[in-house]
Parts: structure tokens; C-alpha cells; sequence
């Protein structure tokens, strides 16, 4: 075969013959013109001489094609012989073979056996004998199956295969007409032919059709020993891979052969989905050819009355050529996605395919692009779109290492679909899903709870949860209702308060009014200024607290408080006899799921591991985005948050750098109708948002952290206080020197889409707990340059004196402290420095 | 690379740029500038490499930078790869006490959650555990067992090899004074030691071992999520000794916040907790 593609390549001049022809046809050339210079040219060489050699020419091309028309002719019959051969299992080869092979395996059991018992005795945990041994005492009934198990499988396919072959396997004839055998050498009818005279079967005319019909005889040959190679091989395999079945068993129970056994499952796998596919494009180009041909012939002439031909070959008039075409080209399209496969037989096939395209077969280029989602890009997509996963192998061996990076990320977005479906989907995708999972698959099996959600299936539990939640749904809005409203007593108690407080204010007022005229008296023209500035806080301060008065009055409606606190304390009451029964339909947590999700983020982080710019990142970012490239969003995002850098994407994408800012990004990447949607689904990008508030606290960012909560296995967004409450706590870990040192401003509040900063009311609480003589001495010293300066803008007006809204709750001792740190700042010119050091080039 | 990208030998010798380095170093390490130092531990290891057979010639100056590379090393450690951690903290282990109120657990903590792949979490703490049983490293410099390798192989033969509970850990510690030589300082280090190799045998594709502490909400109740346990919320703020208790502050805090507000609502639960 390889001196065949050798040779040919050698008589590149063939490209020559066939690429005008080919050209002519698809280009809709007005032929008549075209035969006019044709005939020029070949007037030159038509005196007696060249018709001498024109005729010795024909001779050789006409023996050229009767001899490979044979060849053709005994392919095809083979080709359809081999085609319908379905008693693969119970070949001799086979089954001697396979008893051997199944033999050594059951010995291998006693070894395994032992080195479990060493493993064991050792505590070598991945061979711990919890882990291996159910799988492995399955796997031994399994092996002594192999064969059947796999004929089962084999016969599968062949049952699709047989049902294409059935329609063309009497019909050798079928493939004569359709690859147009009979008219290769053929002349054709000059006296119907528009232009006749011009067109008279003169030597050199006849000498070209039959070269012409060599060309046709090659490509056919080489198409039809392609495809019978592919099916020979195909059998030859499907023979060896039984033989080897036990071994594939034998590596599902036992991880160190996995690695080898799993490539012969694959192997098998492809050979399976080879045959029916080569039969199917069979079959598509024996029968649809010759309707096809006849739209392409409609559209290439201008007449349909008269024969257009060029030269005198009958394989050149009518529909003979474009059938030909459409009947290779269906052809070559199964051979690639054969060639998609990546067996041995598909190599086969691509060396037909290479050959292919370098006459000219341009054209096909498009049919590659078409059936190439049929080979494992299919099975792959099916899982991303369904969930639901027929690659069996990735079944039982898990994620596997070796995955190409597409395939990578569809299989992880299949894994959350399987967790999707799991939650919202039928009784049947439920159970179909669970395939979507491997290391999961076997706690699902194994496990009460996983039998008992397979048998209820995804969306049966969603409508459980949603039945029994409803309380808990109903006592959140009871309490928001509550919220705004006062009873009498909270009132009078409220109001009390701030009386006490309006009486201590008129107090000092006295006391400040007193100071005061002894100041001015004394003429301390500073001491009058700073008592004029606290009576006038005491005066606003009193005035606030006057007009809080007022709008809580408003806020009384001591009937309705008492009415929704009777309501409250009841469905608390009904929330808690719910819950055994909401917990019964929560998901198991898929933890393979998440694995196989960060496993190709992992990837893609490491395609820009080495881009450090904000600038460049945030614009990959916003094309992945775009293009909805999911696993892209994920690694930038995660990428750039590890780097402290989590502001450089919040801010442009959704103008707020805080935790309200991360949810809103989480939640538009989910959201159909915003301009950062980009193809998640909620709990994707919740779960993203969670790492992401995760990383923030190593970074610091703690205006950004506790964004969400697990609640009944599902992410949740946290509520002000949720996010407030878990903050202080996490923060509150630290000691104050460290807060002082290491968090910088985004650990006290947030910028907003101009990039004005802004104090959050957990920014304000860390504030309030440096607010003290070792916090004040620490800020002074050590606090982080950047969190000084924001902060301190952030607090103060343009005079640097405290806002209105921080007075009462942070000290002027406080703003002194950020200014002197600031002062010294100034002094360092870090920034600069830092530049210096880096330009080492 | 680039001709023009080559770092220049005269410019690292320089008196002024070792200066400039040293304030700038100063500052990062003092500030803990995790990003800065993981730029400049990149820079100058680059440049390590590109003119080691030269810089050798100044040793001082050579050891001035191998010195800060571990140091940017420790303080960038969350972003370092992972090869570079294991030589980091396999190696240069007892470095980090030389680094002024340096977290080393909680800088690798933030490596590990850095790692996407639980698997590969997994191998670099195994990795770790490896070079650290082989540490020559001198982490207590009187008495009879000195190195690391020595105190984690009498770690090991007195509590087993595998993960070792908190009772007995403790307990350890505790009897570690009775060692002669080894004063609060080495205890202190001893314990940084012993808590890390224990957080070396946990694999993360367990509920003790994995990192990230995830907010869960349990029969209404808040909790974390951490080291497989279900730490509850409530009571957990932290009193600083620092903080003045100033009620009346607190309360005028309150006030500025309309009842039902958020805000109001963090600040009370905050003067709750400081109350208990």
C-alpha cells in the first residue's frame, strides 16, 4: 500500500488532469468556451504523429483501467464479504486465546490477593483492602464473562453495522454504477452532443478520456482497499482485544494495570463505533449519491435537454463525473471520521485521506469538519449537553490523566450537568447521571442513600425539598416583615435610649458652653476652637437622635408585631419538623464533580501562568466571556484572585469590589440577559464565587470574603449579616498587630465603578477594634501603606477632619494615627524603589 | 530569551541597586508584600542562574542573594510552584524563624488552597513530608537531637507514623522542655514543626485533610466547615485584649443605623458577642 501512495506521489502530473476537471465542474465554467481552447491545444499536436502516440497512449491507460477495474471489482466483493463477517467471538484464534488469557488472569487474583495483605499490613493506603477488595472479587466473576461481555458488545455494533450492509450487500452492481466503472473508457455519443462538429472523436480525444478514466480507477482503488483495510483490521482487533478481555477486567480492580488494560477498553471501544460508521457512509454515498449528483448537475448546466460535455468520455457527460465526485466524497468523509478515531485502521485511512488531499479534494475539507463530531468529540458531548456518560471506561476509571484539554473541559462540564440533572432532572436522567460520576458511581450503588436517590431520581428530590422547604421560605419573609416594624415596648425601649443619650448630651452641652466662656475668657484662641467643634457634634449628635425618635414612632404597629411574632415562633415550630425530611432529599456531594472541574482549570491556569499584567488578564477574560468559554472564566478569575487581583476584574466587570460585587459577577455569569453571561449555571457559578471569597481571605481581602454558604448541599448567596458574621469571626482570628500589618484596603471596604473607595460596615467593626492606644501605636508604625492612604480618605473630608457619619464612631487619635503613617510613607518612596530593583535588565 | 532581556552582572554587584535592594527587601518582608516578593524571588533566581559561575566570584554578594531569594521564597510562598516550595520547605525550613511575625502555617495553607487539584495537594504534601524526614537543618542547637530528620525520627518512633492524636501531640510538646537544651524559643519552633508534619499526613481528599472551610448551615444553625469537623459561629469572636470595651460607643454606632438595617444588625450581634 505504501508503494502505491509512493508512486503516486511521484506522479504529481496527475493533479494536472484532475484539478482543471474538477475546478471546470464546481465553478460553473461555460464549457462551450472552455472546449474551444481545448481544442486549440489539442489541434497542435493532432498531425499523424501524435495521433500515433495518442493511440499507443490509450492503449496503455485503457490496460491501466481494465486491470485496476478488476482489482476494483474483486475489493468490492471483498469489502462487502468482510463487511457482513459478525462471528468474531467464536473464531478458534479467539477462543483458545481467551482461555489462556483468562487462566493467567484468575492466577494474578492469588498474587493480588497477597499484595493486598502486604499493603495492608503496611498501611499502604492506595491499596488499602477496603478499597480494592469488593472491586476485585467482582472483577474475578467478571473476567470469567470477559468474552461474553465483550460479544455482547461486539454484536451490538454489528447490528448496526448489518443494517446498513443488509441494503447494499447484494448489490456489487450498485457500486459499478455508482463509481461510474462502466463508463471510465467509455466515448460518448458525439452526434448528441450541443457543438458536435467541433467535437469529433478524434484520436487524441479518445486518448484523454481514457487517461481521464484512469485517474477515476485510482481514486476508486485506493477509496474501496482503504475502507476493506479498515474493516479487515477492524476484525483482526476485535479478535485481539477479546482474546485480552480478562486483563481489562482484571485492571478495573486493580489500579496499577489500569493504566495499560484501560488503553486496550479504549482500543476496543473505537473499533466498535468504526465498523458502523465506514457502513453507514456506504450506504449514505450508494444511495444518496445519485439524487445528490442530480442537484449539483442542475446547478453546473445551462441546458437540460442536451448533454454538456468536455472531451469525448462519457464519464465527463451528463451526471457521470459529479455522481463520481459525490460517491468518493462520501466516502472520504467516513474515512475521516474513521481517522478521527485514532486506531490503526484510522492511521490507514488517513494515509488514503493525505493522498486525497493533495490532488485536490479541497472540497472534503468541509465533510471533515461535519462527521468529525461523530467520533469521541460525540460521546464527549453527550455527556457535556446531557450528562449523561456512555463512555464506559471513564465510567469505572475515573478522571482520567490523560485527557486532551477539550475533552478535559467537556467532561467537566459534563460532570456538573450530571449534577444538574441529579437536582432538576427525571427519575431516569437521575439514575442515567449517576454513570456521570465514576468514583462517586460506587458509593451510589453502595450506599443506602445512593440507592435510595437513584430510585428517586434528581428532579423527584428538587420537588421534595421545594415541598418541605416551603416553611423555612415563608419564615424568612415573616421575619423581613418583621423587620420593619416595632412593637410598643421595642419602641419605648429604643426611645429610652436615645432620651438617656439626648439628656447626657445637654449635659455636656452645659458643661462644653461653660468651658467655653472660661476659653474665650482666658483667650486660648485653640482650646475655643476644639470646644466649638465638639458642641457642635454634641448638637448634631442630639439632633439625630431626636429625629430617630420620630421615624421610629412611625415604625409602631404594636398589633401586626404581635400578630407575626405568634406566626414566627409556628413555623419555626413547622421548620424544625420539616428538616429530617428536607435532609432525606439532599444530593449526595459530588466531589468528583468539583475534582474533575478544577482539574481542567488547573490546565488552563497553567496556559497563562506566566501572564502577570491585571491589564492582559482582564482582557482574556472578558473574551472568554464572550465566547463563553467557561473553564477559561474559572481559571482567570481564581488565577487573578490567588495574585491579589481580584479588584482588577470586579471593578470594570460590575463596578464594585466588594462581596455585593463578587455575587453580582457570579450572578450575571449565569444570567441569560446580562453582558458577563457567560454559560454557567447557578450553582457553577456560586461555587465559583465561594473559592473565589476563599482565596480572598489568604489574600486578605476580607471585604470580598464569605460570600456564600452551603445550605441543603446547594450554594447560597450570604445575606449582609451572614457575610458580616462570618467576616468578623475569620478576621478576628488575627491579632491586631497583623490586622494592621497585612490587610490592606480591601480588607476594609471596597471601590466602587468610578474607583472611589468605600469603608463597609465590616471594614468600619476591624476599624473600631484598632481604635485603641496599641491599635492607634500600631497604625502609626506598621499599617499598610495602601489601606493608610484609602482609609484615611475614605473617613475624612478635605480638611482631614472625620466625616459626619464616622463621628461618635471612630476617634480624631485614630485619623492623627494614619496621618503620621502616612507622613512617613511619604518618605519611603517604596514604589519607586521596588521599580529600580525590578529593571534588572 | 532575548539578548536585551539578560540581566546585566555589573547592575546585581552594584553598590547603589544592593541598597536599593536591601530597603526594598526590608520593607517587603517587614510588610509581608506577598506579591512583590514572589516577582522578585522569580527575578533573582533568574538572575542567579544566568550569572552563577560569575557572581561566585563575589561571594558576599552571592550569598546576599541566595539569602533574600529564601526569604521573598517564604513570604511569597503561596504563588510559588510547587517545586520551589518543596526545596523552600524541605531545605530551608528553620529560615522562616529568621522573618519577623511570620505565619509559615498559614502561608502554606494559602499554597495548598492555591492548588486547584486535591490530587496535587496531595503530591506536594507527600513530596514535602519526603525532604523533611531527610532535613539536616539545625533547628535546636543544644542538646541531643538537633536537625529536623532527628526530631521528627524520635517524633515517629514515639508516636507512630501515622496521624497522631491532638492528646498525645500535646503531651509531647509539653515533655519537649525535658530535653536538655531546649528553651521556650526551640519548643516554640519544635511545635511550628510537629503541627505542619501533622498537617503533612492528612490527605486532602479527606474531610480532616481538606482545606477550604466552607459556611454551612446546619438545622439553621451557622457553622464552618473546617478540617472535618463543624466548628459552630456563635460565641466565636475573638475578644482582642487591645480592644476598650466603650459600650457607649458602641451604642452610638448603633444609632447611626435605622432599625432593620443591615449594618445595624452586624453591630449588634458584634456588642453581643463582646458582652458574653
Amino acid at each position: 500500500m505504501r508503494e502505491i501512495f509512493g508512486k503516486i506521489k511521484e506522479k504529481k502530473r496527475i493533479i494536472f488532469f484532475v484539478v482543471p476537471f474538477f475546478v471546470f465542474l464546481f465553478l460553473g465554467v461555460n464549457f462551450a468556451f472552455a472546449a474551444e481552447e481545448i481544442k486549440a491545444a489539442v489541434g497542435v499536436v493532432s498531425g499523424t504523429v501524435g495521433g500515433a502516440v495518442a493511440i499507443i497512449l490509450s492503449w496503455i491507460a485503457y490496460l491501466i483501467t481494465a486491470l485496476i477495474g478488476m482489482m476494483t471489482t474483486a475489493f468490492i466483493n471483498l469489502l462487502i464479504q468482510v463487511a457482513q463477517f459478525s462471528d468474531i467471538i467464536n473464531v478458534p484464534t479467539v477462543v483458545n486465546g481467551w482461555i489462556i488469557i483468562r487462566d493467567l488472569c484468575n492466577m494474578a487474583f492469588i498474587l493480588i490477593l497477597l499484595l493486598i495483605s502486604f499493603a495492608t499490613i503496611l498501611r499502604v493506603e492506595s491499596y488499602d483492602v477496603k478499597k480494592i477488595l469488593p472491586k476485585l472479587l467482582i472483577m474475578a466473576v467478571l473476567i470469567n464473562f470477559s468474552r461474553t461481555i465483550f460479544g455482547l458488545m461486539i454484536d451490538f455494533s454489528q447490528v448496526v453495522m448489518l443494517t446498513f450492509v443488509s441494503s447494499f450487500k447484494e448489490g456489487g452492481g450498485w457500486f459499478v454504477n455508482m463509481f461510474r466503472i462502466d463508463v471510465w473508457g467509455k466515448v460518448a455519443d458525439v452526434s448528441l452532443m450541443k457543438d458536435a462538429e467541433n467535437w469529433g472523436a478524434d484520436t487524441w480525444g479518445v486518448a484523454l478520456a481514457v487517461i481521464s478514466g484512469v485517474v477515476a480507477a485510482i481514486i476508486t482503488l485506493i477509496v474501496v482497499a482503504v475502507m476493506l483495510a479498515i474493516l479487515v483490521m477492524r476484525i483482526v482487533m476485535l479478535w485481539i482485544y477479546t482474546i485480552f478481555s480478562p486483563l481489562v477486567f482484571l485492571g478495573f480492580a486493580f489500579p496499577p494495570l489500569q493504566k495499560y488494560t484501560g488503553q486496550i477498553w479504549e482500543d476496543f471501544i473505537k473499533q466498535l463505533v468504526v465498523g458502523p460508521v465506514l457502513a453507514f457512509f456506504i450506504w449514505l454515498a450508494l444511495t444518496t449519491a445519485s439524487e445528490s449528483s442530480s442537484a449539483l448537475y442542475g446547478l453546473s448546466t445551462t441546458s437540460s435537454t442536451n448533454p454538456i460535455c468536455i472531451g469525448v468520455g462519457a464519464f465527463f457527460c451528463n451526471d457521470n463525473l459529479q455522481k463520481f465526485i459525490i460517491v468518493i466524497g462520501l466516502l472520504m468523509g467516513g474515512l475521516i471520521v474513521t481517522q478521527q478515531m485514532g486506531s490503526a485502521a484510522g492511521s490507514i485511512a488517513g494515509k488514503g485521506l493525505d493522498w486525497a488531499k493533495k490532488t485536490g479534494m479541497a472540497p472534503l475539507k468541509g465533510a471533515k469538519e461535519g462527521t468529525s463530531a461523530l467520533a469521541g468529540y460525540g460521546i464527549d458531548k453527550l455527556h457535556q449537553k446531557t450528562g449523561v456518560d456512555l463512555n464506559l471506561p471513564r465510567v469505572w476509571k475515573g478522571v482520567q490523566e490523560r485527557r486532551a484539554e477539550r475533552r478535559s473541559e467537556r467532561y467537566s462540564e459534563g460532570m456538573i450537568k450530571a449534577g444538574q440533572v441529579m437536582k432538576e432532572g427525571s427519575s431516569l436522567h437521575g439514575m442515567l447521571a449517576m454513570t456521570g460520576s465514576p468514583g462517586d458511581a460506587w458509593d451510589q450503588i453502595t450506599t443506602l442513600k445512593g440507592i435510595r436517590q437513584r430510585m428517586k431520581g434528581g428532579r423527584y428530590m428538587a420537588k421534595e425539598r421545594e415541598k418541605w422547604g416551603a416553611p423555612a421560605r415563608e419564615l424568612t419573609e415573616l421575619k423581613a416583615q418583621r423587620d420593619g416594624i416595632l412593637s410598643q415596648s421595642e419602641f419605648d425601649k429604643e426611645k429610652a435610649t436615645r432620651e438617656t443619650r439626648i439628656t447626657s448630651i445637654d449635659s455636656e452641652l452645659a458643661a462644653k458652653n461653660n468651658e467655653l466662656t472660661k476659653a474665650m475668657a482666658s483667650g486660648k484662641s485653640e482650646d475655643v476652637e476644639k470646644i466649638r467643634v465638639k458642641i457642635s457634634d454634641l448638637e448634631a449628635e442630639k439632633i439625630a437622635k431626636t429625629e430617630q425618635i420620630g421615624v421610629m414612632e412611625k415604625m409602631v404597629k404594636d398589633d401586626e408585631a404581635r400578630d407575626l411574632d405568634s406566626r414566627i415562633a409556628t413555623k419555626k415550630a413547622e421548620v424544625e419538623k420539616n428538616r429530617p425530611l428536607m435532609e432525606k432529599n439532599i444530593p449526595m456531594y459530588n466531589f468528583e464533580a468539583r475534582a474533575a472541574e478544577n482539574k481542567a482549570v488547573s490546565e488552563k491556569t497553567s496556559k497563562v501562568k506566566d501572564i502577570s499584567d491585571a491589564t492582559e488578564l482582564l482582557g482574556i477574560l472578558e473574551g472568554a466571556i464572550k465566547s463563553k468559554d467557561k473553564t477559561m472564566v474559572k481559571a482567570i478569575m481564581k488565577k487573578m484572585t490567588k495574585e491579589g487581583n481580584d479588584n482588577e476584574f470586579l471593578q470594570p466587570l460590575v463596578g464594585n469590589t466588594g462581596h455585593h460585587g463578587l455575587k453580582q459577577m457570579m450572578r450575571e455569569l449565569s444570567d441569560k440577559n446580562s453582558k458577563n453571561y457567560a454559560g454557567f449555571g447557578e450553582q457553577e457559578a456560586f461555587a465559583l464565587g465561594s473559592e473565589i471569597a476563599e482565596t480572598n481571605k489568604s489574600t486578605n481581602h476580607w471585604a470580598a470574603t464569605s460570600s456564600y454558604l452551603m445550605e441543603n448541599g446547594q450554594w447560597r448567596e450570604t445575606d449582609d449579616r451572614e457575610h458580616n458574621e462570618i467576616r468578623s469571626i475569620e478576621s478576628g482570628k488575627m491579632e491586631p498587630q497583623a490586622i494592621v500589618r497585612n490587610i490592606n484596603r480591601l480588607g476594609y471596604g471596597y471601590h466602587d465603578k468610578e474607583g472611589n473607595f468605600h469603608i463597609d460596615a465590616g471594614g468600619l467593626i476591624l476599624l473600631r477594634k484598632l481604635d485603641n492606644d496599641g491599635g492607634i501605636k500600631n497604625i502609626k508604625d506598621r499599617m499598610d501603606e495602601s489601606a493608610a492612604q484609602h482609609v484615611f480618605n475614605a473617613i475624612t473630608d478635605e480638611s482631614g477632619n472625620l466625616k459626619d457619619k464616622f463621628k461618635g464612631q471612630l476617634s480624631n487619635e485614630l485619623v492623627q494615627a494614619l496621618q503620621i503613617r502616612l507622613g512617613k510613607v511619604k518618605g519611603e518612596n517604596f514604589k519607586l524603589q521596588y521599580e529600580r530593583v525590578k529593571n534588572l535588565a | 530569551m532575548a539578548g536585551e532581556d539578560k540581566i546585566k552582572l555589573e547592575k546585581m554587584i552594584n553598590g547603589e541597586y544592593l541598597e536599593t535592594v536591601k530597603n526594598v527587601s526590608q520593607k517587603i518582608i517587614f510588610d509581608n508584600i506577598q506579591n512583590k516578593a514572589f516577582e522578585l524571588f522569580k527575578l533573582f533566581k533568574k538572575a542567579l542562574r544566568e550569572n552563577k559561575d560569575e557572581l561566585k566570584k563575589y561571594k558576599e554578594i552571592y550569598d546576599f542573594y541566595n539569602k533574600i531569594i529564601i526569604k521573598f521564597g517564604f513570604i511569597g510562598l503561596p504563588l510559588l510552584d510547587d517545586e520551589d516550595a518543596v526545596d523552600l520547605v524541605g531545605n530551608y525550613f528553620t529560615w522562616q524563624f529568621r522573618l519577623p511575625d511570620y505565619d509559615f502555617l498559614g502561608k502554606f495553607h494559602s499554597k495548598l488552597i492555591n492548588t486547584e487539584m486535591l490530587e496535587d495537594r496531595d503530591l506536594l504534601k507527600n513530596k514535602i513530608k519526603k525532604v523533611l524526614l531527610e532535613n539536616k537543618e539545625i533547628i535546636t542547637s543544644q542538646g541531643d537531637l538537633k536537625t529536623i530528620a532527628e526530631w521528627l525520627r524520635d517524633y515517629n518512633s514515639k508516636l507512630g507514623i501515622g496521624p497522631v492524636d491532638n492528646l498525645k501531640k500535646t503531651q509531647y510538646i509539653t515533655n519537649l522542655k525535658s530535653h536538655k537544651g531546649v528553651d521556650d524559643f526551640d519548643v516554640k519552633k519544635l511545635k511550628i514543626l510537629f503541627s505542619f508534619y501533622e498537617g503533612l499526613k492528612l490527605s486532602s481528599l479527606t474531610p480532616q485533610g481538606f482545606e477550604e472551610e466552607i459556611p454551612v448551615i446546619v438545622k439553621g444553625k451557622l457553622y464552618i466547615f473546617k478540617q472535618g469537623e463543624l466548628e459552630p459561629m456563635e460565641g466565636k469572636i475573638k475578644k482582642s485584649e487591645n480592644t476598650k470595651e466603650k459600650p457607649d460607643e458602641w451604642q452610638n454606632l448603633l444609632d447611626q443605623y435605622p432599625v432593620g438595617s443591615l449594618e445595624r444588625k452586624a453591630i449588634e450581634e458584634e456588642m453581643e458577642k463582646i458582652k458574653k
